[in-house]
């Protein structure tokens, strides 16, 4: 009986290729999968496409639009300058808001007075307050008549972002505008805070940074002489129940004894922007017989 | 061809080493820590997680205690605003002043029910020029019914 052949012949020369080829192929297969595997986490963080946004490690950044970030500016601006009250018609110039002189809305003719746009005063890490409070005023309804109590679009800065809001009440945009401006500290979810009354205690004890300034004449003075720059910094009225805050626009001078306007910017009102004479130093007209307000209380500030 | 050359279970050694080298790679292959889901990079629609760079705030949110909150702020701004709506039903042309010139400032008081006017001359003005100009822009050019109330002049 023929015996079956169970060996290769000896002199084969292929007889040990095969398991070599098998061996180096699962050398290669190892060494690739520890090499992705452990080096895999670095290439995450590496991206040639310079439109996307910032990538750090292994979480991504939102991509957020261009935002207007001014420098910081100091919080001495030097004595304010004397000046002649502006009339000017529906359409203001560019650094001015309109206030009109006659109906309960925003201007439509040639006789409203014009006020200046603010500048300097309250600043933090990422502006000052008062360029972010002209943002945020752009930002509520823009229409004749009706409540300035919504924020139409969101207004980004510096990684704080407003969201939009169907409730945008006074001290919403005083939270926005200081968070924007990159001082932290206040916070849109604190009841403390949203509360016109919390927010006036809070500003009475405040943590670092945070100043509180009583009003008087010499506050304005000196905000008039440059010494203590108020633009920027929350003004409380006192209301029957609590307070009513806008943040500091501009103090206009006109004579050199004290006597000029001051303009607040705020929301949850009819009108964005609202104005209060001063003579000799006195706020003015915060305070009538009417009960409804019983005159500045004081300036929320940051320095 | 000569199919002894593929006869591979010949060689035991080969064979032996071959197996540990497949098992090797088995064992990397089952116990390997598995990073993260690659869905997260592919899938545009998955929730992605930031960091937020505003800090927390210390407090806790209680939304009754903050819908209290939003509710004062409102009920201080309706206060405001129906004094604002009284002010210009009382004093309709209230908003057109203050009148003012490097030489006089004109304002209406609230509290006093009055005019209060400031005169600043300088030396050789005649004051009574001064308060006639101020009146006529307050009657003419304003058009405010200035005789219905009183008005104080003070000179400085």
């Amino acid at each position: 009986m023929k015996q079956k052949q169970q060996r290769p012949h000896p002199t084969d020369p292929y007889r040990h290729l095969i398991p070599l080829l098998i061996i180096l192929i699962a050398l290669s297969l190892t060494l690739s999968y520890v090499l992705w595997h452990k080096l895999n986490y670095r290439s995450l963080g590496q991206t040639n496409d310079t439109s996307k946004s910032i990538k750090f490690g292994t979480f991504e950044a939102p991509p957020t639009t261009p935002a207007y970030e001014p420098p910081p500016t100091g919080s001495y601006s030097g004595p304010l300058p004397i000046t002649t009250p502006a009339i000017g018609g529906p359409v203001p110039p560019v650094d001015y808001y309109c206030i009109d002189d006659e109906d309960p809305d925003m201007c439509d003719d040639n006789t409203s007075h014009l006020v200046p746009k603010g500048a300097g005063g309250v600043a933090g890490s990422c502006g000052t307050v008062i360029s972010q409070a002209h943002r945020l005023v752009m930002a509520l309804p823009q229409y004749m008549k009706g409540l300035r109590d919504k924020l139409t679009l969101a207004i980004s800065n510096c990684g704080y972002s407003t969201g939009p809001s169907d409730s945008y009440v006074s001290t919403h945009f005083v939270i926005d505008a200081y968070n924007l401006a990159g001082i932290t500290g206040l916070n849109k979810t604190d009841p403390a805070h949203v509360s016109p009354s919390g927010l006036y205690n809070w500003w009475q004890s405040p943590p670092a940074g945070y100043l509180f300034v009583p009003y008087s004449p010499a506050a304005v003075q000196e905000y008039a002489a440059g010494q203590r720059d108020l633009t920027g910094c929350v003004m409380f009225l006192t209301t029957s129940s609590s307070f009513h805050i806008g943040i500091v626009n501009k103090l206009e001078l006109f004579t050199a004894q004290g006597d000029g306007v001051i303009s607040i910017l705020q929301s949850g009102t009819s009108m964005y922007i609202d104005r209060f004479p001063v003579a000799n130093w006195n706020i003015s007209n915060s305070s009538t017989n009417m009960t409804y307000t019983s005159g500045v209380a004081g300036f929320g500030c940051y320095q | 061809m000569d199919l002894n050359k593929f006869h591979l279970l010949s060689n035991k050694k080969i064979l032996v080493l071959g197996s540990i080298i497949i098992f090797i790679i088995l064992l990397i292959v089952i116990f390997l820590p598995k990073k993260k889901s690659p869905s997260l990079k592919n899938n545009p629609a998955q929730t992605v997680m930031y960091i937020t760079l505003q800090p927390p705030s210390p407090v806790p949110t209680n939304s009754a205690q903050l819908k209290q909150a939003i509710e004062e702020a409102k009920q201080s701004a309706r206060e405001y605003d129906d004094w604002q709506a009284n002010l210009r039903l009382t004093y309709p042309w209230l908003r057109k002043l203050p009148v003012a010139d490097d030489k006089y400032y004109v304002y209406f008081d609230l509290k006093e029910e009055k005019f209060l006017g400031s005169v600043y001359p300088a030396s050789g003005d005649n004051v009574a020029i001064i308060k006639a100009e101020a009146l006529r822009v307050l009657k003419e050019v304003k058009e405010i019914p200035v005789d219905d109330y009183q008005i104080s002049w003070t000179v400085k």
